[in-house]
């Protein structure tokens, strides 16, 4: 458009410009969360949440509910809720960031608190607000970042191994491996046949993605995605690289094969009684009981944890934190505080039907404690492994799946792959 | 009407046709105003609104393209890094291949199915309706959920439809999306049936205006269905033909929901495409600068390609 | 356009000469003959092949949206077990369920009056321009067409954050000052829901291909006659591309009705969010209900279905031209 060429100039200076004048206007949270003197009563303003999960109608009744309460004791604050679809949760923080629209408090997963705390997108919480809960370390330590406290645990999901009783007992295996070499030899007395009656060992893509599973056997292995601090990814350690080599040669045995996956929707190919061991998401009971309860039950089958150097379960879930540019701090800690407690977190399990962080939520509730895959994921929280790790995870996540997916189809060696991750990431946290 | 009884006269009565022409001349300088500034005034409301909400964005995503901007941040002036950054990505490579290759395929394939099936339904058969519809309906359905019927379709053990359909010949279940081979041909298969819907409506469309005495003359001289298809109706479906490739490709280059909820790009790159590595550096990665610079790629593909789609086509001019 | 004196119908161009041409074609009917019963046969040959090869196809098209229903009408457990095609009894009720799971009325409406929104912005402003790119002869044409075409080429995630940005501070609304700043703009109102979108390149260029099809002579002989350009272009020239208004009218309902990530990001509130956020809301992170999930998508395509049947009725070869007389 010749005439309002110059006019488009104008206009998009105008609009970095006036994006940018919004960045400058934003002003620091203030003091650190926790550390405000007012009593609760006492708060007022408005507060604005935005929040992945709830989404049907039964769900926000529950959440309405959760609010209720922390309004009982906060009379005078209002609690906007944004109920976005967790598919597109990357795309609302963007724009909300990008627009300086950020809302006071945001619930997020594993892997995001570096990231956010790095970029000064979370504020920091005073210890004092989680003041006489017990948390498992390992679930802590999702929430920190360079040991500052990031966000609150809210809600857990935990995937353990489940094995196929009847299978194990025609191979002769009874109990479950405690090496990746007793590993590897179970799965492979676990496989038999071929073609349509093919039996396997073991179900590698059984629940998430390459790199959530990659995390599971790494923890198992004692090792770790990054370094402490963040800076170094440690995917060419030999920890790293055995719990790789493992999967790949459980594939190259035969016992198990990349291509074969759930599909949404469908049954899980476990439940098929096809598979020795697969992964299991702690949020599948509802599902696999209808199914196939009686593979469920306990005599039927086993859950237990990879274990190499020591044991592990794949940690994923959600946690809330405040933003930084949140202009009613003290409001809303005391939101993420209450929302975050027993009653609070044991009412949004048993709607969603995800692992309580805190072992009190699990007592005071019968249908978390009837339910065998939450309580087993509740038990496992202290084994608990976890992808992320470092300030450039978000950037890194989606490049590294399939540069491992690269060796699980047997596409490149291991050390080959291994060193293509390292490259990548290392490239990513040298950018920030 | 009244302009009816003027072109009888313009083309018939060649005296009256002269005055009209002398007429002509003289009022050829207000006409020829009155058309430019009608041009312009209806052409205004349209280009001032995509100037706006699609003009302004794209000197927006331009500009940023020379930029570092991780949100939240500031932008900073980067250069061409962000283009040598793309350029040097094995998986950006690998996804223009396939984007490239996912458009080679599926959008001729549909077009020539899409043609064929609107002649055919401008044919006045019985029950025409319910066809048009069943053939639009995956135009019209959301892409969530026909993109889970399909992971069903595909669903790689037995139970999946199409493993159940070559189940019956013996042959083993295929996974379809998670083969490495397999997955890109499952995923144009699908694009494929999922695009005929619009580009046949278009068609349909097309053929409305179509002259019908032609292709009544040319079935007395005896050409049989196929040469009337070729020779008449298609040369006169130009200006459609045009819009449908040009659009089909930008279409094609466009795709998104289907690749995140079929394959995520996977497995190991083998069907990640442009928009989806965009997707990545844009709302995972944050980094707005560098998915503006492979937009822009994007972009550069897309116009190249239109101009080639111009001079196979043809040109439609205006006028 | 050609006109064949001996075997004419209604065509843009034709002339007085209609009368007579009709006549000619009476002829055979009264006196068939050998070549016209072969050609007859023929001709059913060719329809009865045409009808099954349309009726493969349409089956084709259709598996996915039997399994969509039939999953519609199962129970959560029959999903999640698996395996059976058809359900083991018929639970419409889902379908009521479905409706009761999320404030779809509220849905609905907004789909509905950013869809009609939409379709009326884009009919009006889209044919305009097309026709004026097609037909009137002005400096920059070329260019401006050009520029549409361009518009069309940028994908919408590159996009999708200046927009939001140029939603959030729009100056004078929401709170905002002149150069839009401290307040929220168009966000959670209905301008961000219904300017946007609301005319696309897509269907400017769509008009301006079918205008291009409208023989120019009839509208230089409205020119010379008199009538105004404007006139020339609603009572002239639109009529002939009746089917250019019905097919963009279709696909812009269609892609408002069934849009997703942008309601979801310029809305907080719930009443402001459109039906495919509703029907997403069954599929989340750890369960999802697939049967209410395809009970929603299957009454959501149930209008635009509707939509494309009366649309489609229209398409009937001949009728753009039947305005002639």
């Amino acid at each position: 458009m010749r005439v309002s060429r110059r006019a488009l100039l104008a206009g998009a200076g105008a609009l970095a410009g006036g994006a940018l004048l919004g960045a400058c206007s934003e002003d620091d949270g203030g003091a650190k969360a926790g550390s405000s003197s007012v009593a609760p009563g006492e708060l007022t303003g408005e507060i604005s949440v935005l929040n992945p999960g709830f989404a049907t109608d039964d769900q926000k009744k529950v959440w309405d509910q959760m609010v209720a309460a922390f309004n009982k004791t906060a009379p005078n604050v209002k609690v906007t809720t944004d109920f976005t679809d967790y598919g597109k949760l990357n795309e609302k923080i963007t724009t909300a960031l990008a627009g300086n629209l950020v809302p006071d408090v945001l619930m997020t997963g594993v892997g995001w608190i570096p990231p956010f705390a790095y970029k000064g997108v979370y504020a920091e919480f005073d210890q004092a607000l989680i003041e006489g809960r017990t948390y498992a370390d390992r679930v802590l330590e999702t929430c920190k970042f360079e040991d500052k406290l990031y966000a609150i645990p809210f809600t857990q999901d935990t995937r353990s191994l489940i094995g196929n009783k009847s299978l194990w007992d025609k191979a002769g295996i009874t109990t479950p491996p405690k090496t990746f070499a007793d590993f590897r030899d179970a799965c492979k007395e676990l496989t038999s046949g071929s073609g349509a009656n093919k039996q396997w060992g073991f179900i590698i893509n059984s629940s998430g993605s390459a790199r959530q599973i990659l995390a599971t056997f790494l923890g198992a292995n004692n090792g770790a995605m990054f370094s402490p601090d963040g800076k170094t990814p440690l995917f060419t350690s030999p920890e790293c690289t055995e719990a790789l080599q493992l999967l790949v040669d459980i594939i190259k045995d035969g016992s198990s094969s990349w291509d074969i996956k759930p599909a949404e929707g469908s049954p899980h190919p476990f439940l098929g009684g096809k598979f020795g061991i697969s992964f299991c998401p702690s949020s599948a009971w509802p599902t696999w009981s209808e199914a196939n309860a009686e593979l469920l039950k306990p005599e039927n089958s086993i859950l237990f944890h990879a274990q190499n150097k020591r044991e592990s379960t794949f940690l994923g879930g959600t946690m809330m934190s405040r933003s930084k540019t949140s202009k009613n701090a003290a409001a809303a800690d005391e939101f993420i505080r209450i929302m975050t407690d027993t009653e609070s977190i044991r009412m949004a399990c048993e709607s969603l039907n995800t692992v309580p962080p805190l072992q009190s939520a699990l007592e005071a509730s019968e249908t978390l404690s009837g339910n065998r895959l939450i309580k087993e994921g509740l038990d496992g929280l202290q084994f608990a492994s976890f992808e992320g790790g470092s300030a450039a995870w978000l950037e890194i996540r989606g490049q590294l799946d399939p540069i491992l997916e690269e060796a699980l189809i047997l596409k490149t060696e291991v050390p080959v792959a291994l060193e293509k991750a390292q490259k990548m990431a290392q490239d990513a946290i040298d950018q920030l | 009407m009244a302009t009816h009884t003027s072109a009888a006269l313009a083309t018939d009565d060649p005296v009256a046709g002269a005055g009209r022409h002398r007429s002509k001349v003289k009022d050829n300088g207000r006409l020829h105003r009155k058309e430019k500034r009608a041009g312009w005034l209806l052409v205004a409301p349209a280009s001032l609104h995509i100037g706006i909400w699609v003009g302004l964005p794209l000197v927006v995503a331009l500009i940023l393209s020379f930029t570092r901007y991780d949100i939240p941040g500031k932008p900073s002036f980067r250069g061409v890094q962000n283009y040598v950054e793309a350029f040097g990505k094995e998986a950006f490579l690998k996804s223009i291949v396939n984007t490239f290759i996912m458009t080679g395929v599926a959008v001729p394939a549909s077009m020539l199915i899409a043609v064929v099936l609107a002649v055919l339904l401008n044919m006045g058969l019985r029950g025409q309706s319910f066809f048009r519809v069943a053939i639009f309906m995956p135009h019209i359905t959301a892409t969530v959920a026909v993109a889970v019927v399909w992971l069903w379709i595909y669903n790689p053990d037995e139970t999946g439809l199409l493993n159940k359909i070559i189940g019956t010949v013996g042959a083993g279940p295929i996974s379809w999306l998670g083969g490495y081979d397999t997955a890109m041909p499952s995923v144009i298969a699908m694009l494929i049936w999922q695009g005929i819907g619009i580009k046949m409506l278009i068609y349909l469309a097309a053929l409305q205006g179509l002259p019908l005495d032609v292709d009544e003359a040319a079935k007395i001289d005896g050409a049989n269905a196929f040469q009337r298809f070729w020779h008449i109706k298609v040369p006169l479906l130009r200006p459609a033909t045009f819009f449908v490739l040009v659009t089909s490709i930008i279409g094609s280059f466009q795709v998104f929901d289907q690749i995140f909820i079929l394959t995520q790009g996977g497995p190991a790159n083998a069907t990640t495409v442009i928009t989806y590595q965009i997707y990545l550096a844009a709302f995972e990665a944050s980094r707005m600068g560098y998915a503006s610079a492979m937009s822009m790629i994007l972009f550069v593909f897309l116009i190249i390609l239109a101009i080639v789609s111009r001079k196979v086509v043809g040109g439609t001019d205006a006028h | 356009m050609p006109t064949d004196s001996a075997r004419g119908t209604t065509t843009p161009d034709s002339d007085a000469t209609d009368t007579t041409l009709h006549l000619a074609s009476a002829e055979d009917i009264i006196r068939p003959n050998r070549e016209s019963m072969i050609a007859q046969r023929k001709n059913r040959t060719a329809r009865a092949i045409a009808w099954t090869v349309l009726l493969i196809v349409s089956l084709m098209m259709l598996v996915p949206f039997v399994w969509m229903v039939l999953t519609a009408l199962k129970t959560e457990g029959e999903v999640a077990r698996g395996g059976s095609l058809l359900p083991q009894e018929w639970r419409w009720q889902n379908f009521a369920d479905a409706l009761k799971a999320a404030p779809f009325h509220i849905y609905a409406r907004n789909s509905l009056f950013i869809a009609v929104g939409h379709t009326l912005m884009t009919l009006t402003y889209a044919s305009a321009a097309g026709y004026a790119l097609a037909k009137l002869r002005f400096g920059g044409s070329k260019w401006l067409f050009a520029g549409f075409l361009a518009a069309m080429m940028i994908p919408s995630y590159a996009t999708i954050v200046p927009q939001f940005l140029i939603v959030r501070f729009m100056p004078l609304f929401g709170g905002n000052n002149i150069l839009g700043q401290g307040g929220t703009g168009w966000i959670d109102t209905w301008w961000a829901l219904i300017i946007p979108g609301g005319v696309g390149a897509f269907s400017v260029f769509l008009f301006r291909q079918f205008f291009t099809s409208v023989p120019t002579e009839l509208l230089e002989a409205a020119r010379i006659d008199g009538v105004s350009e404007f006139g020339i272009f609603t009572r002239i020239a639109a009529p002939q591309v009746v089917p250019a208004f019905l097919t963009a009218g279709v696909l812009t309902f269609e892609s408002s009705w069934n849009n997703f990530l942008w309601p979801l990001l310029v809305t907080k509130s719930q009443d402001l969010r459109v039906i495919q956020v509703g029907i997403a809301a069954f599929r989340q992170e750890q369960t999802s209900q697939w049967t209410l999930m395809m009970a929603g998508t299957t009454m959501a395509t149930l209008p635009m279905i509707l939509i494309f049947l009366f649309a489609q009725r229209y398409f009937v070869q001949g009728f753009a031209n039947v305005g002639i007389k």
